[in-house]
């Protein structure tokens, strides 16, 4: 039979990343800023949320939270408290939030004024940050517990980030760690993007990163309904 | 990370071509991944091994071509390749690095009958 070459160049892209550019189209039709929280378990991405979700509000900025986690809807309870609309996705075992799971996800939610949609990620430092979902915007979440060597020990999230959240703030004083020393670690990585030190003991602390956020939304969709 | 996908997508994106082309087989696929791919090639073509069984390229075989990646800095200005994701400069460890070209996935060609 007769063989031939068939010459191709055609890129591969996973089918993540196609869906993925499907979900910010979807994103983009409803005039929606998609965040993608990206941290370690426990560096207080829910409470960050809980917190920043109703100052949004206030500012004329409601939002939607599509909540990552392997099993419970515990964090997506929390959200719902705060008169928030929230979706829990549970990934029995995936350690990554994937594109497809996003849209499933997005179709439960009944969008109305909402401006900002909030993707909390499952907890984890490595595959999140390697998944394309959709979003404008990838933000890494630290908190000073964890020490402030993880930037350099998981480069690829620090690096690509829009901002970085340094959370529990507070707890300085108890480590023998400096606000400096985390600073100086992540700007290893990233000279560019800002960096938000932030605590739930103290409201203030979470202005400039709303602000950040509203600025965000303004340079994609304007000031315009 | 996504070796799976991956491979899925060279049997459709294939399978489509050969169509068009006219052809019933595949005999061979040549592909091209770049270091910044992240794809482990190792577990790509094993993931090929099992995924191509019951389509058009059951006895194809993979052939992978490796890209480096590369790199220069913005602190030091040195240009440098690695057969690895890297970020850190190799000569003043810095990161403030840019990758020019090696993340790319390419289908190159099929050998068909």
């Amino acid at each position: 039979m007769e063989t031939k070459d068939i010459n191709l160049n055609i890129p591969i892209l996973s089918k993540n990343v196609k869906e993925a550019e499907t979900n910010k189209k979807i994103f983009e039709s409803k005039r929606l800023l998609v965040i993608n929280l990206i941290s370690s378990p426990g560096s207080g991405k829910t409470t960050l949320l809980e917190n920043v979700a109703p100052m949004l509000n206030d500012f004329g900025y409601p939002s939607l939270v599509i909540e990552g986690d392997i099993a419970t809807t515990r964090d997506a309870e929390r959200i719902n408290k705060k008169n928030i609309k929230c979706v829990q996705i549970n990934t029995h075992g995936i350690c990554h939030l994937e594109s497809k799971m996003i849209r499933k996800a997005f179709e439960q939610l009944h969008v109305e004024n909402e401006k900002i949609l909030f993707i909390e990620n499952v907890g984890n430092l490595v595959c999140p940050a390697e998944f394309y979902l959709g979003e404008h915007e990838k933000v890494a979440i630290l908190s000073v517990t964890e020490g402030e060597d993880k930037p350099e020990k998981y480069p690829l999230l620090f690096k690509e980030s829009s901002c970085v959240l340094l959370t529990k703030v507070d707890l300085l004083p108890f480590l023998d760690l400096s606000k400096e020393d985390f600073i100086s670690e992540i700007r290893k990585l990233n000279n560019t993007s800002p960096i938000f030190l932030v605590s739930k003991k103290e409201k203030d602390s979470y202005y400039k990163f709303v602000e950040w956020l509203i600025q965000k939304y303004l340079s994609i969709f304007g000031e315009g309904q | 990370m996504h070796e799976a996908s991956i491979v899925q997508e060279i049997i459709d994106i294939t399978t489509e071509q050969a169509k068009q082309n006219n052809a019933k087989k595949i005999l061979e696929v040549e592909i091209t991944v770049g270091a910044g791919a992240m794809i482990e090639t190792d577990l790509l073509a094993s993931a090929f091994d099992i995924m191509k069984y019951e389509t058009m390229l059951e006895s194809a075989t993979l052939k992978i071509n490796k890209v480096n990646l590369k790199l220069h800095c913005l602190n030091c200005g040195k240009v440098f390749e690695s057969n690895k994701m890297v970020m850190e400069c190799p000569n003043c460890h810095s990161f403030e690095t840019i990758i020019e070209s090696g993340r790319e996935m390419l289908i190159n060609k099929i050998i068909a009958e």
